[in-house]
């Protein structure tokens, strides 16, 4: 190794060491802590008996009669949400690709749903779903576009489309800003030269925009999915997972159980569940779109 | 002509689509605003009403009266813009790390990154607190400072990393050619280059410590060290909601955002169009 | 232009770091102070647990920490009145207040709980209080209570049931002192009722389901009932099933009795309020507030809640539409079986170093000074009998409450069991289950069914661990005042 490689290597080292320190520290431990909890059986309220329990949790989880819907409710309402807010981020970031008179304060207006917590998202369209006080059924009473009220969250189907729907509301602005960002930093001679060549602009978008993109694209895309696979307050809030379990998610179920049975080794073992299934979904995500974290793009 | 026609239709339709997404952004954020000039009374009526008949601003002089919402903003302030700069200086470095060095491990790093990201929150809580026990670090603002720096710094960093990627080794080349050293040529060449990247990391560090509310709750028990969202949270009680407050509490909360975002995104947008870098 | 963005961040970020330093030094005292104190314990572990209080008596500072649970505005109020009070007359003891909202409380005690650290005075809400003990989080008063001044002043209620027989007979102990009684009563709308000819004196819980059928009229957008079928669903059919129990939840071998044919089938016709329209179809949704709101809003004719909501219907009804009646009898055997429990308890910490600073402000809190104060603030029924003797408490919309407690049919039913997957059944299972009856996923009688078996199975297994207690039984209310 000549010395030239070597002060590299430590530039490198130093560059990334705050960072790995910090995540080693407050990622690594909660992590093995999973694991073990995960075949432990383990109550909260009594921390001192815990014990290996040979898979007992997972045996327990994969018995649980409502595990498939949960399972499938998870995967709606993840691939639903997330197609949702790529597509319709997308949309917004091409439509505010070109300049126009007041796009900073369009901008600034369009992005600020990012700017507030879930909880209060999620009461908020609980309110405006609620048949009888809510405004979503009197205007479409009004309108004469409903014929009667509407119990939104009363029914299942309905009930996860409707916390979907705020979770897009949510997260649009996440795509738009990222997006936006990363067509802006695509060299505007790339364009020019398109246009010598005579391409349309669906051409550009394909041949420029999109491959120029797409470690962006392909980042928040992969994030995404996990983030919303794991997010559990929205649904805790706007329906907490009823009627009858219909909207229970992996993860909000997981928050209610955890907390109402204290029963921690089964929390571990679902958790550990998830973050399997996210691990395999993350490393087939970055083969097919060729992410493969050594920069080939 | 035809061209004309279709530049001119190709107009309307991002008029349109502009629109809507306007309408559909504003439409429940204007249901808080409303409701934020709404009397109690009101508020509870069977009657929908989409503006306020008896307009009160009440609701805004509980806040500032009855809480220390002030207080709130201080340390929402304190805490967000601390963690934004934080997760921004270990982002660049790292980013920068990951997109021009080449070492063993850098695979399992980004990994390492990602599997951060799937861990449920559940589990985070309590091994943390165990860590700020031992730290002496329990009912903080450093605490929430760490945690939201945790969080957030995983994305940022990998995203930079992508951005870092894309400008030509040869730019830099060439500043150094011109006698700078690495951290100049950084400071000087790529991070203008990389404007719009930093600034829109810059915004999701900020709105991830901005808008969490569980860790908040979790770590904070002094009412004089509350942040905003959990100051807001608070008005969702046992028996009822105070929607009145509540809602003034959000639009309060939604100004600095506003400010913030709309210095910001000029930024973003920016980017290259200015021609700062010709090959 | 983007090197002034970048230096505007830069001074913001010092700013900002600098004034998080400032906020490091406003709490540096206390952490001095913590850190001291720490030492102490290790100290004081061998000894009594009383010992550590001598620094109480010493007059040197100490500082308590206390939770509430149910932060509110209201609540508030009340807890800073009552602890301006005690500083004054506690020179040396300083409460410093904390609040969590209700809906994280639970969550957020737990954790505190499990890394032992818990604020010194906690609260604790009934429901909670097998788990806390059982985890070793709170420490038995017994020894306390003994020395109170006021440990007589305690209604015989509060002494025989909430003492007695939920705390010592189960925990050998008592861990938890109540803040106030809450109970059930029914609020209806009395031109409802009047146009609809419903009476509501001495009224079974047959003619209750037969009021809330006829007190509805959809066409002017009337509900006879406002229906409970979101969080805590199970919770109000629990009043139909125990008036068939006659007030008990299982039998001598720890069998539930929750499936009887005779709780199927007032628990048939209790759903059936929801699937035959006497009450709007997003009730399935309904939890406390939108309960409330259903109520006091004109959309439901009846209610069935406990007194705090009298504030929210003073507010939104005038006095000649409501009033709150006494809770239905049963069919079956007459009496009337309703929750006569705390709302929520004041409870020292396991991990307290000032445990004897802490004792002395529950001492306060459970004053009749303080009982008044809280009560009357919250509208809740105090334990101390002084306190209730007040006039606010026997006049008023708060005499309803107050008159109930003088029907010598009444009985108190019991916990549901003392074993901790209680509360997986009041948190999640339960619910869940209520709800699939009340889309017709299944039948009551599956629905029962699949309570009961829950109910039973961990019954049982407590039973075999813990022999000496006592299944729950129905309390003896005769000695209520």
């Amino acid at each position: 190794m000549t010395v030239r490689e070597k002060k590299r290597r430590r530039e490198a080292f130093w560059l990334l060491f705050p960072t790995a320190l910090l995540l080693l520290v407050f990622i690594a431990y909660p992590l093995v802590n999973t694991l073990v909890l995960s075949l432990q059986e383990y109550k909260l309220t009594s921390a001192g008996k815990a014990h290996f329990n040979h898979f007992e949790n997972f045996r327990a989880i994969i018995e649980d009669p409502y595990f498939t819907m949960i399972l499938r409710n998870s995967f709606v309402f993840t691939f639903v949400t997330v197609a949702l807010q790529f597509f319709l981020g997308l949309t917004l970031a091409l439509a505010l690709y070109k300049p126009f008179k007041g796009r900073n304060v369009y901008q600034a207006v369009v992005f600020l749903p990012w700017s507030i917590s879930a909880l209060v998202i999620g009461f908020t369209f609980r309110w405006l779903f609620n048949a009888e006080f809510g405004p979503v059924n009197d205007i479409g009473l009004k309108l004469g576009i409903l014929q009667e009220k509407i119990s939104f969250l009363g029914n299942g189907t309905m009930a996860l489309s409707c916390v979907i729907a705020a979770m897009v509301w949510y997260g649009v602005p996440f795509f738009g800003i990222m997006l936006t960002a990363a067509f802006q930093s695509i060299p505007m001679d790339l364009y020019e030269a398109a246009e010598i060549d005579g391409s349309n602009a669906v051409k550009k978008f394909f041949y420029i925009t999109l491959p120029y993109a797409k470690p962006t694209i392909v980042l928040t895309l992969l994030l995404r999915t996990i983030w919303v696979f794991n997010s559990a307050d929205l649904i805790y809030v706007m329906t907490n997972g009823g009627p009858g379990n219909a909207t229970h998610t992996l993860a909000s179920y997981m928050f209610s159980k955890a907390y109402s049975t204290l029963n921690f080794g089964q929390t571990g073992a679902l958790g550990t569940m998830f973050m399997a299934g996210l691990a395999i979904y993350t490393l087939m995500f970055m083969k097919i779109t060729r992410y493969d974290g050594s920069g080939g793009f | 002509m035809k061209r004309k026609m279709k530049k001119r239709l190709m107009g309307i339709l991002r008029f349109i689509i502009l629109a809507l997404f306007l309408l559909a952004v504003l439409a429940p954020l204007y249901w808080l605003f409303i409701t934020s000039f709404k009397t109690n009374a009101e508020i509870n009526s069977l009657e929908v009403t989409y503006w306020p008949h008896a307009f009160t601003l009440d609701n805004y002089q509980k806040l500032f009266e009855v809480t220390e919402f002030g207080v709130y903003m201080k340390n929402s302030l304190i805490v967000t813009l601390t963690t934004a700069v934080i997760v921004l200086l270990l982002s660049i470095s790292g980013g920068y790390a990951l997109a021009r060095y080449e070492f063993k491990g850098k695979k399992a790093v980004l990994l390492v990154f990602l599997v951060s990201q799937m861990i449920p929150t559940i589990l985070l809580f309590i091994p943390m607190f165990a860590i700020f026990g031992k730290m002496k670090l329990n009912n903080t603002l450093q605490s929430l400072i760490i945690l939201y720096t945790v969080f957030n710094t995983p994305f940022c960093l990998v995203t930079l990393r992508g951005f870092f990627e894309r400008i030509p080794t040869s730019l830099e080349e060439a500043a150094w050619m011109d006698g700078c050293n690495k951290m100049q040529s950084l400071v000087k060449v790529v991070i203008p280059v990389l404007f719009p990247g930093i600034v829109a990391t810059f915004v999701f560090a900020f709105t991830g410590a901005w808008n969490e509310l569980l860790a908040g709750i979790m770590f904070i028990n002094s009412n004089s060290l509350k942040t905003i969202p959990v100051a807001i949270n608070a008005f969702i009680g046992k028996y009822s909601i105070d929607w009145g407050q509540m809602s003034a509490a959000c639009m309060i909360a939604l100004i600095p955002t506003v400010i913030f975002f709309a210095v910001v995104q000029k930024y973003i947008v920016q980017g290259l169009t200015q021609g700062a870098v010709k090959e | 232009m983007r090197k002034r963005l970048l230096s505007i961040v830069v001074m913001v970020s010092m700013i900002a770091v600098l004034l998080s330093g400032c906020g490091n030094a406003e709490q540096k005292p206390e952490e001095g102070n913590s850190a001291a104190a720490e030492s102490a314990e290790t100290e004081g572990e061998t000894g009594a647990d009383h010992s550590d209080g001598s620094a109480a008596d010493d007059g040197e500072q100490v500082t308590i920490r206390f939770m509430d649970n149910m932060a509110s505005e209201v609540r508030d109020r009340a807890y800073e009145e009552i602890i301006a009070n005690f500083e004054k007359e506690n020179p040396n003891i300083k409460i410093e207040y904390e609040t969590v909202p209700w809906d994280q409380s639970h969550s957020k005690l737990v954790t505190l709980g499990s890394t032992g650290t818990m604020p010194d005075v906690v609260q604790v809400h009934p429901t909670w209080i097998s788990e806390f003990v059982n985890a070793g989080w709170i420490v038995g008063l017994d020894s306390y209570l003994e020395n109170y001044e006021y440990k007589d002043g305690f209604t015989d209620y509060t002494r025989n049931v909430l003492f007695d027989q939920t705390q010592r007979q189960v925990f050998g102990d008592v861990y938890v002192i109540p803040d106030a009684i809450l109970t059930n009563g029914i609020f209806i709308r009395t031109d409802w009722a009047e146009e609809a000819g419903v009476e509501y004196d001495d009224w079974t819980w047959n003619e209750f389901l037969e009021a809330a059928q006829k007190m509805t009229d959809k066409d002017n957008n009337r509900y006879g009932i406002a229906f409970r079928g979101g969080r805590a669903a199970y919770h109000q059919a629990m009043f139909l099933l125990y008036s068939q129990t006659g007030g008990r939840v299982y039998d001598e071998e720890g069998n539930c009795l929750f499936n009887s044919p005779e709780c199927v089938d007032i628990f048939t016709r209790y759903i059936d309020l929801y699937k035959e329209g006497n009450t709007p179809e997003d009730a399935i949704n309904w939890g406390f507030a939108e309960m409330c709101s259903a109520f006091t809003s004109g959309l439901s004719g009846m209610l069935n809640q406990t007194c705090e909501v009298i504030e929210m219907c003073e507010q939104n009804l005038s006095d000649d539409q409501w009033t709150v009646a006494i809770l239905p009898s049963s069919d079956a055997d007459g009496k009337i079986y309703n929750e006569i429990s705390f709302s929520n308890g004041y409870a020292v910490a396991q991990n307290s170093e000032h445990k004897e600073a802490a004792w002395k402000f529950i001492e306060y809190l459970s004053s009749p000074e303080a009982a008044k104060i809280y009560c009357k603030t919250n509208l809740l029924i105090p334990v101390q009998k002084e306190a209730l003797e007040d006039e606010f408490f026997t006049s008023g919309k708060m005499a309803g409450y107050a008159e109930m407690f003088k029907k010598d049919n009444l009985v108190a039913w019991p916990e549901l069991g003392y074993f901790a997957e209680v509360g997986e059944f009041r948190e999640t299972f339960a619910d869940a289950e209520v709800q699939k009856c009340m889309q017709g996923q299944q039948t009551p009688q599956e629905t029962l069914d699949k309570l009961a078996e829950f109910l039973t199975k961990y019954q049982k297994e407590y039973m075999k661990e813990n022999p000496d207690v006592e299944i729950p039984m129905p309390k003896d209310t005769q000695a209520l005042n």
